[in-house]
């Protein structure tokens, strides 16, 4: 499900329960909704509303580390890239085959985890981008170093290289674990409609308000729209930028 | 103790409490209940509230660190495993009795840590796993490598090997801590059933009052919930996922 689906359920479920309250305002006796009720149902509705805020906030922010670690990752494959191309270039015109390859490899894995055609899913893991690099890696082994110093930069390759797949694989196992559990989601949303409903008991009915809340409302599913769409850092609006991919892209193989 | 259990017991006893404040409303003499008496009650009890309300989101947002944490670990256990089967494939055929090792090693570990039998505890540690990892490492030190090339993989594949276990030895340790420790508990418990004796103790007595004091006590032990569930990984209705293992799992050994 898409992260912005999910916040338009969250909230239509917030803003309808704060309609709820409303609601239940009309049907309710008027000693339920005495000063002495109100008092009470807004202590313990608010030890809810800092718990909420609490965890929403500091969901938020681990959503955004968690995406800033897979960045990261990015930004480490790409150093290493154009770095594994320059020990490649050091080594002589031998090595040039090997850096066309690589150039190969690292255009097809940026077509499949940016797809130009939107209406394709990123992939990052894809069979091709392995293949490449296993044949990539084969040919590195095949170079045969004539000088001590072609030697240790084909050994210098191979860290680098391998160096390269791991982090590559670390990317793709993170990209598959969500950050957030649907009972963890569930047991959020219910907070929140808890404290709406509460807020919705003991509002006058004017646009103000109706607005008021309706804008809260709109907040809260828009953390929740950050924290899952921050979860999914190739895909939807926030996405990781390929521009240091393909900025190390443009000097490959040159 | 499951994490609903314990979730059941404090909610019996918060909302216990709110029920207790609502008797002693009627058994206190008038004057105990006046409105100066409120207020300094109030103000007592509004500390304790922030003081939970703060204990509580800031728990739920660690359990979820530590949660994040141990998934990161086997996000980091998936990656090498992969890195490590592949570089075994490049160092030839003569390692295809240690890569079988390896795969049955995983598997079982698979099996253990999510038994399909659901009344079977996943674990971790499992003493098979252990000595599966260490046959698998006597098999790769006996490689007899005959090139610089089958060199460098071999001690490559050891340093993989051992940034495995001790990875794995790293989410053992995480897991035998418990989240919260029993008294943690029964001290949050306590502010907690303070908290809604007193509310029960200024609240008139009709349904709305009692249903919004149910639901916050509802909503107060979900974070326990949330934080017990957290807390162990591998069991219960937040689990982390086996996909990205299980995936990697397809492709050892081919």
């Amino acid at each position: 499900m898409s992260a912005l689906l999910v916040a338009v359920i969250i909230l239509v479920c917030v803003f309808g329960g704060a309609l709820a309250g409303m609601a239940l305002r009309r049907v309710l006796p008027a000693p339920h909704l005495s000063e002495e009720s109100k008092d009470v149902v807004r202590l313990a509705t608010g030890l809810v509303a800092t718990m909420a805020a609490l965890v929403l906030g500091l969901l938020v922010a681990s959503a955004k580390s968690s995406y800033d670690t897979q960045r990261d990752g990015l930004d480490e494959i790409a150093a290493n890239v154009t770095l594994l191309d320059t020990v490649l270039a050091q080594y002589g015109p031998q090595a040039q085959d090997v850096r066309q390859g690589l150039r190969r490899v690292v255009a097809g894995a940026m077509a499949r985890l940016w797809p130009t055609d939107g209406s394709q899913t990123p992939t990052l893991g894809g069979p091709e981008t392995t293949a490449g690099g296993k044949l990539l890696h084969a040919e590195i082994l095949a170079l045969v170093p004539a000088t001590d110093a072609q030697r240790a930069l084909q050994a210098q390759a191979l860290q680098i290289g391998s160096n390269l797949a791991r982090v590559r694989l670390l990317l793709i196992a993170q990209h598959q674990s969500t950050v957030i559990s649907g009972v963890f989601l569930v047991i959020l949303t219910f907070w929140l409609v808890v404290l709406f409903a509460s807020f919705g008991l003991f509002a006058p009915r004017n646009a103000t308000v109706l607005a008021a809340l309706l804008i809260s409302a709109l907040s809260v599913a828009g953390a929740i729209f950050l924290i899952l769409e921050l979860d999914q850092p190739f895909e939807g609006l926030i996405q990781i930028s390929d521009a240091p991919l393909r900025n190390a892209f443009a000097d490959l193989g040159k | 103790m499951s994490a609903l259990a314990v979730a059941a017991i404090v909610f019996a006893c918060v909302f216990g409490g709110a029920v207790l404040g609502m008797v002693l409303q009627g058994i206190l003499p008038e004057h105990h209940l006046s409105d100066p008496s409120r207020d300094v009650v109030r103000l007592g009890t509004g500390l304790v509230a922030t003081m939970a309300a703060l204990v509580l989101g800031l728990l739920v947002a660690s359990a979820k660190g530590a949660y994040d944490t141990q998934k990161d670990g086997l996000d980091e256990i998936t990656a090498n495993l992969t890195l490590l089967d592949s570089t075994l494939a490049q160092y030839g055929p003569e390692t295809r009795e240690a890569r079988a090792i390896l795969r049955s090693t995983v598997a079982s570990a698979i099996s253990r840590l999510w038994p399909a039998d659901a009344s079977q505890e996943s674990t971790l540690g499992a003493a098979e796993t252990t000595a599966g990892g260490k046959s698998f490492y006597d098999e790769v030190l006996a490689l007899m490598p005959a090139t610089e090339t089958q060199r460098a993989l071999q001690a490559q594949s050891l340093l993989i090997a051992r940034d495995l276990a001790r990875a794995r030895l790293l989410l053992i340790a995480q897991q035998e801590t418990p989240p919260i420790s029993g008294v943690f508990l029964v001290v949050l418990t306590s502010w907690l059933v303070v908290l809604f004796v007193s509310f029960g103790l200024f609240a008139p007595r009709n349904t709305t009052v009692l249903s919004a004091l149910l639901i916050s006590a509802f909503s107060v032990s979900g974070a326990i919930f949330l934080i017990m569930e957290l807390g162990d990984p591998f069991a219960g209705l937040i689990q982390i996922s086996s996909a990205p293992l299980r995936n990697a799992f397809v492709h050892l050994g081919v």
